[in-house]
């Protein structure tokens, strides 16, 4: 079979779509209030040595994803194991953010529906583009990437009619440690999550440099959260954003221009949908690649409809109610050190140890 | 072979999954509510809620949109939005619900942030619904009079309060996220429009009367609508109306001025544990009414009447100001919220005791007035 | 009704995707492909007729609130 390659560029707006992901409507929570805006920034700045160092372990195995380092340095044994907690890792991310999707279309839409079939619904339409290919899928989030960037856009210039700014006010109320405490939870949810595309790495090209990619990706998403916040706090006080599981959601709904242009929340809506088709794409891909390697199987895609499957059937027994969802968000911080940091840090200096060894020799 | 029976089962599929949604409820099934109207049953201590529903089986083409009250009553609110479906066979639907009247006595006697609660947390009612207390003896009375524009009147009430402040000035309109966030936001207490009913050419019309002050989750007076247009002042929102002067000088008001532009500043400095409040109110107004003979205003002239409206402007935001104080003991202002967000620091301090501060607030009023034009009459 | 819809989707799935390609795929394949659908089936069919499947949500959090005292 011909291996699959995508340009730097679909990579990048792969990447992006992800980071927004749920993020662009669960408005990004930091438990900081006016001031969640620095935590995003200071997520930022803390995602960028784990960023480097992604990209380092993707220089140093071109064309190889994750899995395939992971058994080239650590042997069968040990290897297998660490596979079996990354798939464990990207399914329960792909379990989680279906469940996201589901409670958000239960509670604002369609409150009668049960959300098992708009998991189903949901699930489909991802294997459908996860069995196209990362290539389409690199092309569909080159065209969905705008249409998303579009919507916040328009949604920032018509609430500026209903923003108070001196909404942003006190600065640094909150103490630096509750903003870094929520900038480490912005850290785990979205940006760190990124370390999936490790996974999906065997589809870059070797001459593209994966360090820019990655860093030019995080500087995008970061301007457009940072936007979406901003606009969030400014349309609705810290106190409702607070108060809100979907956050960017009610702000859109209080858009209102001349009893005119109104009740455009379903771009929103759409922003998500979007956005998180990949997410959640990018995270059963990762999971069937790694289930194929645990196997020893080389097609990957023989595995999609099964593990999708997987993936509903932990969302839907996941979370017992929408408050353990949130609630959730706090311990997610903690879970998700051991696949964010430490196993990438363990195959990083594994690496390097490895060409230091072969130089020599 | 296969692939022909998967494509015949999938458009098979098709005819049951694009009929429509899980629940789908046609535009027949459901009852439009515009309005609704929150009182308590004084006995029973049950909430009464009226809803005012567009009634679509009267022929809309020679009389324009009706509508009907339903009436129902419940433990609790949703209690009684449901109990509604005792009495009406449709659902209510609330998706384009434009107002809620409160009446006076759940606002003055109950935790109003609880009475709020379903209607923020309801997926069907939208977030920026126009929310009034009522001065009558129940808020039912409001929604059952006739519109005089409209004959739906929530439709008709929300309008007169939205575009109250550009016009006269005698409310000032709140929508219901912005009520939850003053309810949590740190010194600023609610205020919200009251409407009473008026009899206008022999029928029961209702009237925006002023503003409803609240102090933190209770209702506990109210400013009459000259007071509310001081208020809006004094808070940077007003945006028109008019304001009378006198040219002699006596109690005898006989020159308009109608308001086209006001901007006013605020601040605050803390001296020896004291703090002193200055607000800074700068107008720009066209005279528009002179019930007086006068020549064609010169420099001196001008002068002087603006200097008349400028004190009478400070006066009047410095009695309402006064009244406030001694009488409500509430934040309405905003003036602690203003501390708090310039320096935080300094509102941790005074938060505990912001409410008696409040009431020995020294707060310094100025006023410019400045006159553009004078229509389209030179003298009269 | 959930059950049903269950019940249609893992039979659309075995006659669509995995009957058609049986061919192609060897036994190993066969074999996992057939595990992972059927604990996933088992899942959902308990969790359509509400029966309480443990999730994972529980032991991580008993997990993490051991080890760490995580802020509000």
């Amino acid at each position: 079979m011909q291996k699959e390659m995508i340009s730097a560029r679909q990579m990048f707006c792969i990447i992006i779509m992800f980071i927004f992901g749920s993020s662009v409507i669960m408005g990004v929570s930091s438990g900081a209030a006016q001031d969640s805006w620095m935590s995003l920034l200071l997520a930022a700045v803390f995602t960028v040595p784990m960023l480097l160092i992604y990209a380092r372990i993707i220089k140093l195995f071109p064309e190889k994803n994750l899995f395939e380092i992971i058994e080239m340095l650590f042997g069968k044994i040990a290897g297998n194991i660490i596979i079996i907690l990354m798939v464990w890792y990207s399914l329960h991310l792909c379990a989680l953010v279906l469940r996201n999707f589901s409670e958000y279309i239960q509670i604002v839409s369609m409150p009668e529906t049960p959300q098992l079939p708009i998991m189903i619904a949901m699930i489909l339409v991802v294997v459908y583009m996860a069995k196209s290919g990362i290539e389409t899928m690199g092309k569909w989030s080159i065209a969905m990437l705008s249409a998303v960037f579009l919507v916040v856009i328009i949604t920032i210039l018509f609430s500026l009619n209903k923003m108070d700014f001196t909404n942003i006010l006190p600065f640094m109320e909150n103490d630096f440690k509750s903003i870094a405490a929520g900038a480490f939870r912005l850290y785990a949810f979205p940006f760190a999550e990124t370390v999936l595309f490790l996974c999906l790495a065997d589809a870059m090209k070797k001459k593209d440099s994966p360090r820019k990619l990655y860093l030019y990706a995080l500087l995008f998403s970061t301007v457009v959260l940072l936007l979406v916040i901003l606009r969030n706090l400014f349309m609705m006080g810290p106190g409702m954003v607070g108060a809100s599981y979907f956050a960017s959601y009610v702000a859109v709904k209080l858009i209102d221009v001349a009893d005119f242009f109104a009740r455009i929340e379903g771009f929103i809506s759409m922003n998500f949908i979007l956005a998180g088709i990949i997410k959640i794409t990018v995270c059963l891909m990762a999971a069937a690649k790694g289930t194929a390697r645990l196997f020893g199987i080389n097609n990957y895609r023989k595995l999609l409809l099964p593990v999708s499957l997987l993936a509903v059937a932990l969302s839907a027994i996941v979370y017992k109610n929408v408050m353990e969802m949130i609630d959730f968000l706090r311990f997610y911080t903690y879970y998700a050190v051991p696949f964010q940091v430490i196993i990438p840090l363990t195959v990083w200096i594994a690496a390097e140890i490895r060409m230091h060894k072969r130089k020599l020799a | 072979m296969i692939k022909k029976t998967a494509c015949l089962l999938l458009i098979i599929l098709q005819i049951f999954l694009l009929s429509g949604c899980w629940n789908y409820r046609g535009l027949n099934e459901m009852s439009v509510v515009i309005g609704i109207a929150v009182d308590k049953a004084p006995d029973s201590g049950n909430y009464q809620l009226s809803f005012e529903i567009t009634d679509i089986s009267t022929p809309i083409k020679d009389k324009g949109v009706q509508s009907k009250i339903v009436e129902s009553e419940g433990k609790t609110v949703f209690d009684a939005v449901r109990n509604a479906k005792k009495r009406i066979h449709n659902k209510l639907y609330f998706g384009q619900t434009q107002l809620v009247v409160f009446s006076n006595e759940i606002a003055h006697s109950e935790d109003f942030s609880g009475v709020i609660d379903w209607f923020l947390r309801d997926g069907e009612l939208r977030e920026t619904i126009c929310v009034v207390i009522s001065q009558e003896k129940t808020a039912r009375e409001i929604i059952s009079s006739k519109g005089i524009g409209q004959s739906i009147v929530s439709n008709e009430i929300r309008q007169i309060v939205e575009t109250d402040e550009d016009a006269t000035a005698s409310t000032s309109a709140v929508e219901f996220y912005q009520v939850f966030n003053i309810l949590r936001a740190e010194g600023k207490s609610l205020t919200l429009p009251e409407i009473h009913n008026v009899v206008n050419n022999d029928e029961t019309v209702i009237e925006v009367n002023g503003t409803a002050v609240f102090k933190e989750n209770k209702l506990v007076g109210y400013l009459t609508s000259d007071e509310s247009k001081s208020f809006l002042f004094a808070i940077d929102e007003i945006k028109g109306g008019v304001l009378t002067v006198s040219s002699e000088g006596d109690d005898r008001d006989d020159i308009s001025l109608e308001i086209s532009k006001n901007s006013t500043k605020r601040s605050f400095d803390f001296k020896d544990d004291k703090i002193n409040v200055s607000i800074h109110t700068d107008t720009t107004v066209f005279l528009d009414e002179a019930m007086v003979h006068n020549n064609a205003l010169d420099d001196k002239q001008t002068a002087a009447l603006e200097d008349a409206a400028a004190a009478k402007l400070e006066n009047d935001i410095t009695l309402v100001i006064q009244r406030v104080q001694s009488e409500y003991g509430s934040d309405i202002f905003g003036f602690g919220n203003m501390i708090y967000k310039k320096d935080f620091r300094l509102w941790n301090q005074l938060k505990d005791t912001w409410d008696e501060q409040f009431i020995a607030l020294e707060v310094d009023v100025s006023s410019d007035v400045h006159i553009v034009n004078t229509g389209e009459i030179e003298k009269s | 009704m959930l059950t049903t819809i269950v019940i249609l989707l893992y039979i659309c799935v075995v006659l669509f995707d995995f009957l058609p390609s049986k061919e192609t795929r060897s036994t190993k394949e066969r074999v996992i492909y057939c595990i992972l659908l059927t604990v996933s089936f088992c899942v959902l069919i308990l969790y359509s007729l509400d029966i309480k499947v443990p999730g994972p949500t529980e032991p991580i959090r008993n997990v993490i609130e051991t080890l760490f005292k995580p802020s509000k």
